[in-house]
């Protein structure tokens, strides 16, 4: 228990009426990619949105049950400090309507960071972790908006590493974009992975097999197992992985 | 076997094409009122226009009775734009502040009931407004020290008030407008809601913000009954909040009825005319390019 970064236990979640996550329970290790796979409707999102209590902004959702991130429930976190610390990159590349620059600067402007030299500098370095600094140096004040879809997912992701989170959520952010830029962006990971711990949501099952170190299956709001990735690939212990992986449902 | 297709009996086609005709008619209908009235105000008023433009431009003073007459428009103008002006020093903050509280602070159940009482407020008469203006912040701004309740700051705040029902619903479309994602991303990276609002959807919000600010002014220049009875109407260029003004619509609204048909004077008023349906025209133009400039990104 002591190497987990984030354990969740007998978490259920609501939205409405209608409960999403039945009572999961879950650890993920400090540092690596931590993989989530399953079908459409399976609650992937949801649970992502229990680590850092975006959940609570969506209407008539609810949850109980424990999500500690190093052993501290996140309950007891600040909330805005705690979404900092569990930064998330949303399917849809988002760059907000404000320049390239801006758009990095946002979050560290907001807790106090207006030092030019400072600020310029930890732009530099999160576009460059992002895979997009060569591709926009030259025009740093255009709006984020104007950049292509792929170029945007990446300024999301820069965005996101601006709070030097712990760990980083990725939620399908493959969706949106051309597989070059996908393949960058998982090489990007990779390289991240030894800095932080990266939670990656994903619909596409090759995705998961090459970058993660472990993969959780989720169905229908429940675990199904749990393990070292190529494990489960190769030798999965509950029919209901084999099936999916070999594309029987989903 | 032989398939019969049905058709469609013809008098249900001519049908068709009469409605079709009677829609399109509607739908220039608009169109064609614009321009009519546009050239009955211009018929009565352009030649005045033509031939005291120079003198209405330069002088302040307005004595359209006197020998020799006096058409100065300058007063009359100062007392529409800085009626208008207090009004919106009243308004923006108020009905931005609360476009911003329906749109990303209020409870489901607080908007819904807000909005219908805001709406409520728009269907208020002028002539109710005006009252209020004669009735109620007369003898405030008395209370206050002014030494006339109906004065240019009695009307600002009287078409603040009118024209806060615009600014508020259409404000509150322009923020709930903006993707939910950038709500998210914002919060995502750790933005209280405050911060959201602020730095991401205010920007972002911001030709429709000022759309709901111009369509405003324009509501406000073309006001007359309230303006009529809460600013005292004396021909000035205004030096202080306290000073009774008139504006452009009073001026028409007061004195049509006594100026003789035809005369030096009627046309007079309808140059007024040309001039505030120049104004508000340019004010809607603006408003609708800043939208479609919205539009195009």
């Amino acid at each position: 228990m002591s190497d987990a970064h984030i354990s969740v236990r007998n978490l259920r979640a609501s939205h409405g009426p209608k409960e999403v996550l039945h009572g999961l329970s879950l650890s993920i290790p400090r540092g690596g990619i931590y993989g989530i796979i399953g079908p459409a409707g399976s609650a992937k999102t949801t649970f992502l949105t229990c680590l850092n209590r975006t959940l609570q902004l969506v209407p008539r959702a609810s949850s109980v049950g424990e999500v500690s991130l190093n052993g501290i429930p996140v309950s007891n976190f600040e909330i805005n400090d705690l979404r900092r610390r569990v930064a998330m990159v949303l399917p849809l590349p988002v760059g907000l309507p404000m320049s390239i620059y801006d758009n990095v600067a946002f979050a560290p402007r907001m807790v106090g960071m207006h030092n030019k030299g400072e600020l310029d500098a930890l732009v530099e370095r999160c576009l460059t972790q992002a895979a997009l600094w060569d591709e926009v140096k030259d025009r740093l004040d255009q709006l984020g908006t104007k950049l292509s879809g792929g170029q945007q997912q990446r300024l999301t992701l820069a965005r996101a590493l601006s709070t030097e989170p712990e760990v980083l959520c990725l939620d399908e952010f493959s969706i949106a974009i051309d597989p070059v830029t996908t393949m960058r962006i998982e090489s990007v990971l990779v390289e991240l992975k030894s800095e932080m711990t990266i939670v990656l949501v994903t619909n596409l099952l090759a995705q998961a097999r090459r970058i993660a170190d472990r993969t959780a299956f989720f169905l229908n709001g429940n675990l199904v197992e749990e393990g070292p990735t190529e494990e489960l690939f190769v030798a999965p212990t509950d029919p209901r992985t084999h099936d999916y992986i070999h594309g029987k449902f989903g | 076997m032989s398939i019969h297709r049905r058709t469609r009996p013809a008098a249900s086609v001519y049908a068709e094409k009469a409605i079709e005709v009677v829609i399109h008619l509607c739908g220039y209908s608009a169109i064609l009122f614009i321009i009519a009235i546009f050239g009955f105000i211009g018929r009565e008023g352009i030649g005045f226009l033509s031939t005291h433009i120079v003198g209405m431009f330069t002088q302040t003073s307005w004595n359209p009775t006197h020998d020799p007459a006096d058409f100065g428009i300058l007063a009359l103008l100062a007392g529409t734009f800085w009626c208008v002006g207090l009004s919106l020093l009243i308004s923006v903050p108020i009905g931005l502040g609360s476009a911003v509280y329906l749109s990303e602070f209020a409870p489901e159940r607080t908007r819904e009931i807000l909005k219908i009482v805001v709406e409520l407020l728009a269907a208020i008469p002028s002539v109710v407004w005006g009252f209020i203006g004669v009735m109620i912040v007369n003898p405030m701004l008395q209370a206050l020290g002014a030494q006339v309740g109906l004065n240019g700051l009695n009307g600002a705040i009287v078409l603040a008030l009118m024209t806060l029902p615009l600014l508020v619903s259409l404000g509150e479309d322009a923020l709930r407008a903006v993707p939910d994602s950038y709500r998210q991303a914002a919060t995502a990276m750790g933005a209280t809601r405050w911060e959201m609002v602020w730095r991401v959807l205010m920007p972002a919000a911001r030709r429709g913000l000022l759309v709901a600010v111009l369509l405003g002014v324009g509501r406000a220049v073309g006001e007359t009954m309230a303006v009529l009875m809460a600013t005292g109407n004396s021909v000035r260029i205004p030096t202080s909040v306290y000073d009774p003004v008139r504006t452009l619509t009073a001026t028409i609204a007061a004195e049509l009825g006594e100026a003789v048909r035809g005369g030096e004077h009627y046309q007079a008023l309808f140059g007024l005319g040309v001039i505030l349906f120049i104004i508000t025209f340019f004010v809607n133009l603006i408003a609708e390019w800043t939208l479609r400039g919205n539009r195009s990104t």
